[in-house]
C-alpha cells in the first residue's frame, strides 16, 4: 500500500501507471487498456507485480494523436497503420 | 488535472442528480462523517483513543472544508465516537451535519469541479452537482487501481471501502466488476501489508455500528 501521487507529481513524472495516465488525458481507463492490448501505447513492466508503467510525455502525446484521429472518423486498424508510418 | 480529497471524491460519488446525499439513506450519510474522520485521521489531526477521539495537531490549511468536523471535536475532546455519529447524523436541526456537506460542497465549487444545485424547500443544506467529468474522473481512477494488477493506494482503498459501505458502487461499476472489486479488498486485507485496509473496514464497520446504536437508544426515548 502507498499514498497516491499528487498531481504536482504525476504532471512531471517520466512513467506514469494506467489510472495516472487515464487522469492526464481524460480517457477511460478501458479505452487506454485497449490501445494498450492493441499495441498502440508503448509500456514497461516494473516493480514485483509486473504493474504498466507509460512514458507520461509520450504516451500523452500519443492518446492526444490517437483522440484526434478517432475524431476524424478513423479507425482502429487505420490508427494503428498511421501510427506505424510516423 | 486536481487532486480530490477521500471526503470529497465520496461527495462526487454520493450525490444525486439533484445534488444531495439521499437523507434516506443512513449508510451514505454515515460514510460521509466516517470519510472526513479517516481524513483527519490520516492528516495526523486526530486520532482515536479506544472509542475516544482526541486532537492531536492543527488542521492543515489544504483542509480547511473539514473545518466544521475538526472544530466540532477540537472543542469537546476527547469526545466520544457515538456522541459525533449522534450529532452529526440522528440531531434534529441537522446543523453539524448542513456545515460539514457545505463546506465540502464549496471547495468543491472553488475547484469549478462541481455547481450550486436549487436548493430544497426546507432545511439548510446546500446542493452540490459535480461536473460529469469529475465523476468519471473519480470513476475511472478507481477502476483503474481496482482492475489491474497494480499497488491499490490507500485513499483508493479507503474510498471504496466507503462507498461499498454506503452502497455506493452499484451506479458506477458493472456486477462483474463489483465482485472483482470486493475480492481484490479480501486480497489485500489477506495480505501481511494489507493492515491498513483491515484497519479502514473494521473503522466504518464501527461506526455504523454506533450509528445503529444511537439511533436505536434515541428511538427508544
Amino acid at each position: 500500500m502507498s499514498r497516491r501521487r499528487s498531481s504536482e507529481v504525476i504532471e512531471t513524472a517520466e512513467y506514469v501507471t494506467i489510472g495516472e495516465l487515464a487522469r492526464l488525458t481524460d480517457v477511460r481507463y478501458s479505452t487506454l487498456k485497449h490501445y494498450t492490448e492493441e499495441g498502440m501505447l508503448d509500456f514497461r513492466q516494473a516493480g514485483e507485480n509486473l504493474t504498466r508503467q507509460y512514458r507520461r510525455k509520450e504516451s500523452v502525446e500519443r492518446v492526444q494523436r490517437i483522440k484526434k484521429l478517432r475524431q476524424e472518423g478513423r479507425s482502429i486498424p487505420e490508427i494503428k497503420k498511421l501510427l506505424k508510418l510516423f | 488535472m486536481k487532486d480530490l480529497s477521500i471526503i470529497q471524491e465520496y461527495m462526487v460519488c454520493s450525490v444525486d442528480e439533484k445534488g444531495k446525499i439521499p437523507g434516506y439513506s443512513t449508510e451514505k450519510m454515515v460514510c460521509f462523517v466516517a470519510a472526513g474522520i479517516l481524513e483527519l485521521q490520516s492528516e495526523g489531526c486526530i486520532a482515536m483513543d479506544g472509542k475516544k477521539v482526541c486532537v492531536t495537531a492543527g488542521l492543515p490549511a489544504h483542509c480547511q472544508y473539514l473545518e466544521p468536523l475538526y472544530r466540532f471535536i477540537a472543542e469537546r475532546a476527547p469526545v466520544k465516537l457515538q456522541k459525533i455519529v449522534e450529532s452529526y447524523l440522528i440531531s434534529f436541526t441537522d446543523k453539524h451535519i448542513n456545515e460539514l456537506v457545505n463546506a465540502v460542497g464549496d471547495s468543491l465549487i472553488a475547484m469549478s469541479l462541481a455547481q450550486a444545485g436549487r436548493p430544497g424547500l426546507i432545511g439548510n443544506r446546500k446542493r452540490y452537482i459535480p461536473a460529469p467529468q469529475t465523476v468519471r474522473s473519480v470513476v475511472e481512477g478507481m477502476r483503474a487501481e481496482l482492475l489491474e494488477d497494480a499497488e491499490v493506494t490507500d485513499e483508493t482503498a479507503a474510498l471504496v471501502i466507503l462507498l461499498e459501505k454506503g452502497k455506493n458502487l452499484k451506479p458506477y461499476f458493472s456486477q462483474y466488476e463489483q465482485k472483482e472489486i470486493r475480492k481484490k479488498l479480501k486480497t489485500i486485507m489477506d495480505q501481511p501489508n494489507g493492515r491498513i485496509v483491515r484497519e479502514m473496514v473494521a473503522y466504518v464497520e464501527n461506526i455504523m455500528v454506533v450509528a445503529s446504536a444511537a439511533a436505536a437508544s434515541s428511538a427508544s426515548v
